[in-house]
């Protein structure tokens, strides 16, 4: 059957193609390719330095640093992706050459080894980016112990000065390059095309090389223990001109932000692309997840605003390296300029860091509440509002940094403004659960534990944002009892939160509910226990960023270090309940507001766009004649005769009772297939049976949007 | 008899387009507001050092050759035209004058940078010469380094052409590559703007 079928201009094999025997293997783009191409590009890079160097005249013609910089730090990493294949199409098509194709996406990964190869389909880079992040986020828990080992103690324990510093800046870089961001980034990579109703993302090979980038910069940032000097240490901000006069291991954050940066532009360019022109027939803007609308908002965002920080890295490099005046007073620089334009980056990264953890949070305690999201139109628009005064907000980082004192007042009113929107989120999720029928399994534990630990974040944020009181708790443990409840328990939070309710999604089985449960639970406790005392000492003034105190605070200090423990132990709990168990409910267990339950969760991706729709009109447009007869539409382009034959009739608001997603999606068998009832159409499990769907119906219908009982009513009796 | 229709399909389901919009048109768009931002954060390193710190422009012994990049300005100009020449061309099916039109464009990058380098070497100073030589280096640079990933960009693009990829239905390779030459040149009128002539 299949060989008759023309093939098409860009043909696409199935399954990934092999390796041939015999030395062309070394051609093949893999590892084996990625061993001789790393030491050729590194050794063009030293030419290329050495050849520059002796053209100009400059001595001594080796020298160590550039070296290190261009050839280690910007050649090799280059060779590392021309080798494993990143650019193997591209490059063919620039110079005309018949494209190869590739294993693309809807092939996924057969094996576990495609996991390591340039994959291009959204669900595996999804899966790469979620496994590389949780490694460096290990790595960098590890850093965390290591300070806190350090401070357990008044006095030095284990590491001198330059160590300590350089640990909480491989730690806090870490966190944020290669955790927070790119966590996100992976959830939003498997999820938002399902969401959309979209194949896969816009540019799958970009996205492929915008995943490959962050293993180079994390590296990097680990690799800078490595160097004489050890690693940098002037913190994740790299403050110049305290971090031009560092040792080498600068250079390496310096390029590690780069290689991360340029990875989320790529990928946030690719969101705002899918999002744009790759919407399901029907999918109207206004219609979408909410989680779609935070991942398009934080898009906006990193692609405006990372540059800065690829120029203020940038400018430390060259001041570093070319001995330029950026920020040297002598020759007539403005060392507060790096701050200016370091937090005009760094200021909406706390939003990129924050923003699609908004979105997984109204995801999960949507569906866990069995209730349309509260104020859907105001919680899209909020991230808007954020996303504008996230970028009016960035000198209330450096109120005491002797910067004109006319800025301080407006940065306050507007750093203060962000509460509004915020607000609006976090009453939006509480009258959300308001009568919901919550489920408390473990996504949802961590999306409320989320919603009331980044309310403490919040209001420490106000406090912080009042000029008087950061002047009293600046670079105080205030600060890191802040950032840490913004960012462990607001981001961190809502990681977890996606990561265990799309777990089923993408594994195709279930995690250990139990030990999920138990991970929350201690992680809530160590996080409190070990972040709130630092508010207290942080009020009476033990600086942050040194590696020794005053002994009035050693005992909270044992207390803290003793609960980061804990805390550390219990992500064991996390990759335990990792441990799979097989569950016949598979995907379908899950309930979902937004992905129908049907779509396939690994190898071929299939086209859900109508199935997709009749979700989303649930739980975004109650008031549903249009959307309804948009998906009407979307039905009878795909031809699907059964579908309109079985339609109910004109101006009916709900859908159709057999699950049109199976249908659409061309899952053979789908209904019998778990033996027992069903899902609903809308994705919800069956087990408590049709009446509590029709319960939720009423509450649609009647409470949250206008009031239409007569119908409501009647639809229920008929 | 849904699952035949899937088999025959190879490759992933055709998306459907929800934007009037190219996605690579609109991907380029986006990458260049990303590149806009880029200049910004070394426009803000200008500021501060020429509005805030009062560095004096040009430091006294130092003085830039405003004519002849004035001429270099002129060339890189010219070759934003020809290259919506070449569009135009590949437009209405004139092949010929799209290969003419991305050579000349070629050539006429070719030559701004070559007389940007021959300037560095003549200008008389150092990026390491003050706060001045920084930023006239670091703009005038990094925008060079746009002109080059511009020229392997065109000569990408023209290799294709002599190939006859690209067809009046498919100039997309045309049209996203201009994109980014315009921006390139746009972008060197407000460097010799800031940096030359005021």
């Amino acid at each position: 059957m299949t060989a008759t079928v023309a093939s098409h201009e860009t043909h696409v094999e199935h399954g990934p193609r092999r390796p041939p025997a015999g030395w062309r293997r070394l051609l093949f783009p893999g590892f084996l390719r990625t061993a001789w191409m790393v030491p050729l590009f590194f050794g063009i890079g030293c030419g290329i330095v050495v050849l520059c160097r002796w053209w100009g005249g400059w001595h001594p013609i080796w020298f160590g640093e550039i070296i290190v910089l261009v050839a280690a730090l910007i050649a090799a990493p280059v060779g590392f992706l021309a080798g494993i294949g990143a650019f193997d199409y591209w490059a063919r098509y620039a110079i005309g050459a018949p494209t190869v194709p590739e294993d693309h996406s809807g092939h996924g990964a057969y094996s576990w080894r495609d996991y390591f190869r340039v994959n291009t389909d959204h669900k595996v880079i999804g899966m790469q980016y979620l496994a590389t992040t949780i490694f460096f986020f290990l790595a960098a828990g590890m850093l965390a112990m290591l300070v806190r080992a350090e401070l357990a103690k008044p006095g030095m324990q284990f590491f001198n000065n330059q160590t300590y510093n350089g640990l909480f800046s491989v730690h806090a870089s870490l966190m944020i390059f290669l955790f927070v961001i790119p966590a996100f980034a992976g959830l939003a990579n498997f999820v938002v095309p399902l969401m959309l109703g979209a194949p896969d993302m816009a540019f799958p090979r970009l996205n492929a090389l915008s995943y490959w980038l962050l293993p180079i910069a994390g590296t990097m940032m680990l690799c800078s223990f490595l160097v004489p000097g050890g690693a940098f240490a002037a913190g994740w901000t790299g403050y110049a001109p305290l971090s031009v006069h560092q040792p080498m291991g600068t250079i390496f954050f310096n390029m590690g932000v780069q290689w991360a940066g340029a990875s989320s532009i790529m990928t946030a360019l690719n969101f705002l692309v899918t999002i744009i022109t790759m919407r399901a027939p029907g999918m109207t803007f206004w219609r979408m997840p909410l989680l779609v609308w935070a991942n398009f908002t934080t898009s906006l965002l990193v692609v405006i605003a990372t540059p800065f920080i690829a120029g203020s890295q940038f400018f430390v490099m060259f001041d570093r390296v070319m001995h330029t005046s950026f920020f040297e007073t002598a020759g007539g620089g403005y060392p507060l300029g790096y701050q200016h334009i370091f937090w005009f980056y760094s200021h909406p990264a706390v939003y990129i860091m924050m923003l699609p953890g908004f979105g997984i949070a109204s995801e999960v305690i949507s569906v866990m509440s069995r209730k349309p999201i509260f104020g859907y139109r105001l919680m899209a628009l909020s991230l808007l509002a954020i996303l504008v005064l996230g970028f009016s907000v960035w000198a209330h980082h450096m109120f005491v940094s002797g910067m004109a004192p006319w800025l301080r007042v407006p940065m306050m009113v507007t750093t203060l403004l962000i509460a509004v929107p915020t607000g609006i989120k976090v009453f939006s999720w509480l009258a959300t659960l308001w009568e919901g029928k919550i489920a408390f399994n473990t996504p949802m534990l961590w999306a409320v534990g989320f919603v009331s630990m980044f309310v403490i974040g919040g209001l420490s944020g106000i406090y912080l944002g009042a000029v008087p009181i950061d002047i009293h708790v600046s670079d105080t443990y205030f600060i890191v009892a802040h950032i840490h409840y913004v960012l462990f328990g607001g981001s961190l939070f809502t990681i977890f939160a996606g990561i265990y309710y799309w777990f089923p999604k993408m594994t195709g089985r279930m995690y250990n509910e139990r030990l999920g449960k138990l991970h929350f639970w201690l992680t809530f406790i160590g996080f409190n226990a070990t972040f709130f005392p630092m508010h207290l000492i942080g009020v009476q003034g033990m600086p942050r960023r040194v590696s020794d105190y005053d002994p009035v605070f050693a005992n909270w200090n044992l207390f803290i270090s003793v609960a980061s423990f804990f805390l550390g132990a219990s992500t064991i709990v996390f990759l335990r309940s990792r441990r799979r168990r097989r569950s016949s409910t598979s995907t379908r267990s899950r309930r979902s507001s937004a992905i129908p339950t049907s779509t396939a969760s690994r190898g071929r991706s299939t086209r859900c766009s109508a199935a997709v729709l009749a979700n989303r009109c649930r739980w975004t447009d109650a008031r549903s004649r249009r959307c309804q007869r948009d998906r009407h539409r979307a039905e009878a382009d795909r031809g699907d005769r059964a579908a309109q034959g079985r339609r109910r009739p004109a101006g009916h608001r709900y859908l159709p009772r057999q699950p049109a997603a199976a249908r659409l999606c061309g899952v053979p068998g789908h209904a019998s297939r778990s033996g027992g009832p069903a899902p609903g159409p809308d994705g919800f499990d069956t087990a408590r049976g049709r009446n509590s769907r029709r319960r939720l119906r009423g509450r649609i219908g009647s409470r949250h949007r206008r009031p239409r009982r007569g119908r409501t009513a009647g639809a229920a009796g008929r | 008899m849904a699952v035949h229709a899937e088999a025959a399909h190879h490759g992933p389901p055709v998306a459907h387009q929800s934007s009037r919009v190219n996605a690579s048109v609109l991907g380029m768009f986006l990458f260049i507001a990303s590149e806009v931002m880029l200049f910004g954060s070394f426009f803000t390193a200008y500021f501060f050092v020429r509005v805030v710190n009062h560095v004096q422009w040009p430091t006294p012994p130092f003085h830039l050759p405003i004519f002849v990049a004035g001429i270099n300005t002129a060339i890189l100009v010219t070759s934003s035209f020809t290259m919506h020449w070449s569009l135009q061309s590949i437009k209405r099916g004139n092949r010929a004058g799209l290969q003419a039109g991305l050579l000349l464009t070629f050539l006429m990058g070719l030559v701004f940078l070559l007389t940007q380098a021959r300037e560095y070497s003549r200008v008389g100073f150092a990026p390491h010469d003050g706060a001045f030589g920084t930023i006239f280096y670091c703009l005038t640079g990094l925008h060079g380094a746009h002109v080059f990933v511009g020229l392997s960009i065109l000569l990408f693009m023209t290799i294709r052409a002599f190939r006859g990829h690209f067809s009046p239905e498919n100039h997309h390779g045309v049209e996203i590559g201009g994109i980014y030459w315009h921006f390139v040149d746009v972008m060197w009128i407000v460097v010799y703007t800031t940096v030359y002539i005021i």
